[in-house]
């Protein structure tokens, strides 16, 4: 103990002597998954969809993976999703027993609506009917739009948990969303150089906003309460220290650095290893921002 | 009607017969708990003193477990109990993210989240709920906040201490404490060191009652 708190007697010198254990972490990496692969989900539409404009002598790479990425990945973000439901099998209560109140419900319905439009999407890739394809491209960005923040929503209604509530979370799922898109686009096929670097601005500017409002959150700002303080010491110097470092470094600072050292030295090896070590940050980095409200005594 | 609650801390021992009588009634499985009872040491010897806190759901007016539950399955009963169909529950966790208090837990048995009810099916039937009867100093004021001349209502315009735990979370907890400092209501005010959940600590299988 701190021999200068050891000292005083009063109510620091309290402690719990007998209480249930704490419920520990409810949230785990089933929702990690769930919102990283949704980050790849919207991301690669919204990501596209400027390629496409910017690029549009190359759009055909693009008309035909975005729908087909972003479908896997959704699919992967419902997985997860009803994997983490203790009573999975009930999972079609959302609908038959819907509460527009609930960000989870408003998301579920969606995720379903925006994995309709993918799959319509991906059935006009294969028939090629690109009219068809057009005509979809509009609803399916601004579902994409709104599946990217609807999870901050949720965050903001689980208002026991400091630190989610935080107003930049859907700049930050924003961002995230940008991340991942186009950090998948640099992994995935052949492109051209001018490609490449769109892709790499995307990532490395991505990247550079993330780590701003993760520094203005967590290090700079002043936490509204004793609670979200804790939720901070325990990011920053608790238990979760190196996972949440770990995942601002490598999803953050190194995808920065090696795009500036791409685009510089034109070696498109290092544009490769900045978009897996974005994707592997990322996760990390939202793993922590996950776990960490979850330590803290709730009574 | 707004059912409310209030414990009158001076009154509380720390007997948690609260405990037993509502694991009883409700059949809350073996290390899950709708109500408990948290003891705090304060002090440095000999000036030392132990304190009691009975802690069980708020029922809110303001319950942000019913907002985020995406099923319903939480719900407001019309006397403002707030309560849990286990049929309907999904087991997504989330109101146990939206509970300030901790009050929620997940039944290991029915794979459901779970909490205190206020005894709604005895109050149905007229009756307290069970931590109040079984009470022996009658710490436990149990009725209709919106009757001025119940107990709790007096009891609360009485005793100018009364307070609620997290009142800066906007939830307007229906559940006041009486007699109550730092150590009763605020998490962080007390260390928690290894050994605090030693005989709390009762183990079940997991998963019981299957997926």
């Amino acid at each position: 103990m701190d021999p200068l708190v050891a000292d005083v007697p009063t109510l620091q010198s309290a402690r719990v002597t007998l209480d249930v254990l704490h419920t520990g972490v409810m949230w785990g990496w089933y929702v990690t998954m769930n919102m990283w692969a949704k980050s790849v989900g919207t991301g690669v539409l919204l990501v596209g969809a400027y390629m496409m404009r910017r690029h549009a002598e190359h759009q055909a790479f693009y008309r035909r993976w975005m729908p087909i990425i972003g479908f896997v990945f959704i699919q992967l973000t419902l997985l997860f999703t009803v994997l983490d439901l203790h009573q999975m099998f009930r999972f079609w209560h959302m609908f038959t027993h819907p509460h527009f109140t609930s960000s989870i419900n408003v998301g579920a319905w969606l995720l379903t609506a925006y994995t309709g439009v993918l799959t319509l999407m991906s059935y006009a890739v294969w028939k090629k009917r690109d009219a068809l394809w057009d005509r979809l491209l509009w609803p399916t960005l601004v579902l994409a739009f709104f599946a990217t923040i609807y999870t901050a929503a949720l965050l903001g209604q689980a208002s026991a948990r400091e630190v989610w509530q935080t107003p930049a979370e859907v700049a930050q799922m924003l961002v995230a969303a940008t991340l991942a898109g186009s950090a998948t686009f640099l992994l995935f096929g052949e492109k051209k150089p001018e490609e490449s670097l769109s892709l790499a601005w995307i990532l490395g500017l991505s990247a550079l906003v993330a780590l701003v409002i993760f520094g203005a959150e967590v290090i700079f700002a002043p936490q509204k309460s004793e609670e979200a303080e804790y939720v901070i010491h325990t990011l920053l110097s608790g238990d979760l220290r190196t996972l949440f470092l770990a995942g601002l470094v490598f999803g953050f600072v190194v995808p920065g650095v090696l795009v500036t050292l791409s685009v510089r030295a034109k070696q498109p090896v290092a544009l490769k290893l900045a978009a897996v070590s974005g994707l592997v940050g990322l996760w990390l980095a939202k793993h922590a921002w996950l776990l960490a409200p979850q330590h803290l005594p709730l009574s | 009607m707004r059912l409310g609650f209030l414990v009158d801390l001076t009154l509380c021992m720390g007997c948690k017969a609260c405990e037993v009588a509502c694991k009883s009634e409700n059949n809350v499985p073996v290390g899950s708990w709708r109500l408990r009872v948290k003891y705090v040491d304060s002090g440095l010897y000999p000036e030392v003193k132990r304190s009691f806190t009975p802690m069980r759901c708020n029922h809110c007016d303001s319950a942000p477990c019913e907002r985020i539950c995406p099923v319903s399955a939480l719900h407001y009963l019309p006397n403002g109990i707030v309560d849990i169909d286990k049929d309907r529950c999904i087991g997504c966790a989330a109101c146990m993210m939206a509970c300030p208090y901790g009050a929620i837990y997940m039944d290991p048995e029915s794979n459901t989240a779970d909490k205190c009810t206020y005894c709604a099916h005895r109050v149905e039937g007229g009756l307290e709920p069970a931590c109040v009867v079984a009470c022996p100093t009658g710490a436990n004021v149990f009725g209709d906040l919106d009757e001025p001349r119940s107990r709790i209502s007096q009891y609360i315009a009485s005793h100018r201490d009364t307070r609620v735990r997290k009142p800066e979370k906007g939830t307007l907890p229906k559940h006041f404490y009486t007699g109550a400092g730092a150590q009763h209501v605020e998490p962080l005010s007390a260390r928690r060191e290894p050994g605090f959940e030693l005989f709390n600590r009762l183990g079940t299988l997991d998963k019981v009652g299957g997926p």
